[in-house]
């Protein structure tokens, strides 16, 4: 009999039994051996339980390992990382070291007139083309931490250009009249166009965390849609400073931190850490730009009056800015407050009445 | 990574005997099997397959681990794989069994409502 179980093993996938092939023969051989004291009639049910077992369990170790199989197609073992690695850390920073690197080089070099405007997009097509091949292959591996900050990348773009050449045009009409008078709320939803799009893609990611088991993992972890969002971060600073000249400190410095922040969250096991230096490093990124856009005003040569007033108006533009990603932080914390709140509510009300 | 206990319940009978099983310290699988056999008063009885299926999906979801015992320690005959209850695997089991006690509480509570 233990002979052959021994041939029914080989049913099982070539890796599984490789792995679990010794733990499952020494078991059954045990089984028998105890049931063989007891008598025949326990040898038959011992026999006849493995027996009725052991379909259902090769069905469903084959199906696992073609599910494995097909996540991992064609990347495995690449781009694997352990948690809080220097290569996951790399990887996700690729967007802030290639945005925040290479923009800036760029403009410098343009200034110069090392390079021409063509160069420029020479190089930024590639570095698109990179991040939507890395976040495909990070899709492919169920959305490792490493691939959402790309996700971020892309969704703000998409937010910006798509939402709002969909939706741009009805809000303007819709707020034409009341942007005239000077509104600040006017001026807050204004400003916000931009990142409707994105902050629905958060909620969307959010929502759908609760509601489907494939989105489980965002709801385990509900600081990953604020990595989700952080990831957004350096196209909304690139955008920030366009047509600014001399900015490449200030980006170089917001860069730099926003690469500090999600050093410490990929780093860090707590979740208020977690989301705590997402936010701050966010904030100081942005509070950079803002700082930044206000001291070089006065030394940009475009064809409007500058003034204090365009300076006043640069910066609330960005906190402005600011305060739309941090509405988009918020999300996933308010999600996982009221998560909370519901799941002890409940304890607590069962434990109460007894 | 901190995850929440309450995203893996409720839990199905074999996989909570399974995770109690592992409570008090580490097992090999045979041990598993008839401690799981013995709590349950013999309600779940699993065979050989059954029992490894389950421990790899729990192995999966990060509540088990697998531990290898040198070729001294390990008795003949016996698996020289054992299994331990994880941190999240222990923080698992105590939020099934407080939502077990809860809904014990609730259903004494409505019983003896109806009794009076």
């Amino acid at each position: 009999m233990k002979r052959l179980y021994a041939l029914l093993l080989n049913l099982f996938p070539r890796s599984y039994r490789e792995e679990y092939g010794d733990e499952l023969q020494a078991v059954f051989n045990l089984s028998l051996n105890d049931a063989m004291k007891l008598g025949r009639a326990e040898v038959v049910r011992v026999i006849l339980r493995e027996l009725i077992g052991l379909p259902k369990a090769v069905v469903l170790e084959h199906l696992r390992e073609r599910r494995q199989a097909k996540m991992n197609k064609g990347f495995d073992p690449y781009l694997d990382f352990a948690n809080g690695s220097w290569k996951e850390f790399l990887t996700a920073l690729l967007p802030f070291f290639l945005t925040g690197g290479i923009m800036p080089l760029l403009n410098y070099l343009g200034r110069a007139r090392i390079v021409s405007g063509m160069f420029g997009a020479v190089i930024v097509l590639p570095m698109l083309g990179l991040f939507i091949i890395l976040l495909m292959v990070g899709a492919k591996k169920g959305m490792p931490r490493w691939s959402l900050p790309y996700l971020g990348f892309l969704l703000s773009i998409l937010s910006l250009y798509l939402f709002s050449a969909v939706f741009g045009t009805p809000i303007y009409l819709l707020f034409r009249n009341l942007r005239d008078q000077s509104l600040l709320f006017i001026d807050i939803l204004w400003d916000g166009i931009y990142w409707y799009g994105l902050l629905f893609a958060i909620f969307l990611l959010v929502t759908l965390s609760r509601v489907s088991p494939t989105f489980q993992r965002f709801k385990n972890d509900w600081t990953l849609p604020c990595f989700v969002l952080y990831g957004a971060v350096p196209f909304a600073l690139w955008i920030t400073f366009d047509e600014y000249v001399g900015d490449e400190p200030y980006t170089l410095l917001a860069f730099l931190v926003l690469a500090g922040g999600a050093w410490v969250y990929l780093r860090s096991s707590n979740e208020g850490t977690r989301f705590g230096t997402l936010f701050i490093a966010m904030t100081l990124a942005m509070f950079i730009a803002a700082v930044g856009k206000v001291l070089l005003i006065p030394s940009q040569t475009w064809p409007i009056t500058i003034d204090g007033g365009l300076a006043r108006s640069e910066f609330k533009h960005t906190i402005t800015m600011w305060g739309w990603f941090a509405l988009g932080m918020m999300i996933p914390l308010a999600s996982r407050f009221f998560s909370r709140t519901g799941n002890s509510s409940q304890v607590s009300l069962s434990e109460g009445r007894f | 990574m901190p995850i929440d206990p309450l995203t893996y319940l409720p839990l199905t009978e074999p996989t909570f005997y399974i995770l109690l099983s592992l409570a008090p310290g580490k097992k090999h699988g045979y041990a598993i099997l008839k401690d799981v056999k013995d709590l349950s008063k013999e309600r779940v009885n699993m065979s050989t397959s059954t029992l490894y299926t389950a421990v790899g999906r729990l192995l999966d979801q990060n509540l088990i681990e697998r531990l290898s015992e040198d070729n001294n320690g390990a008795s003949p005959g016996l698996p020289r794989k054992s299994y331990a209850l994880t941190e999240l695997g222990r923080r698992v089991l105590e939020a099934e069994t407080v939502r077990l006690q809860g809904m014990v509480k609730e259903a004494r509570l409505r019983l003896r409502e109806e009794e009076m």
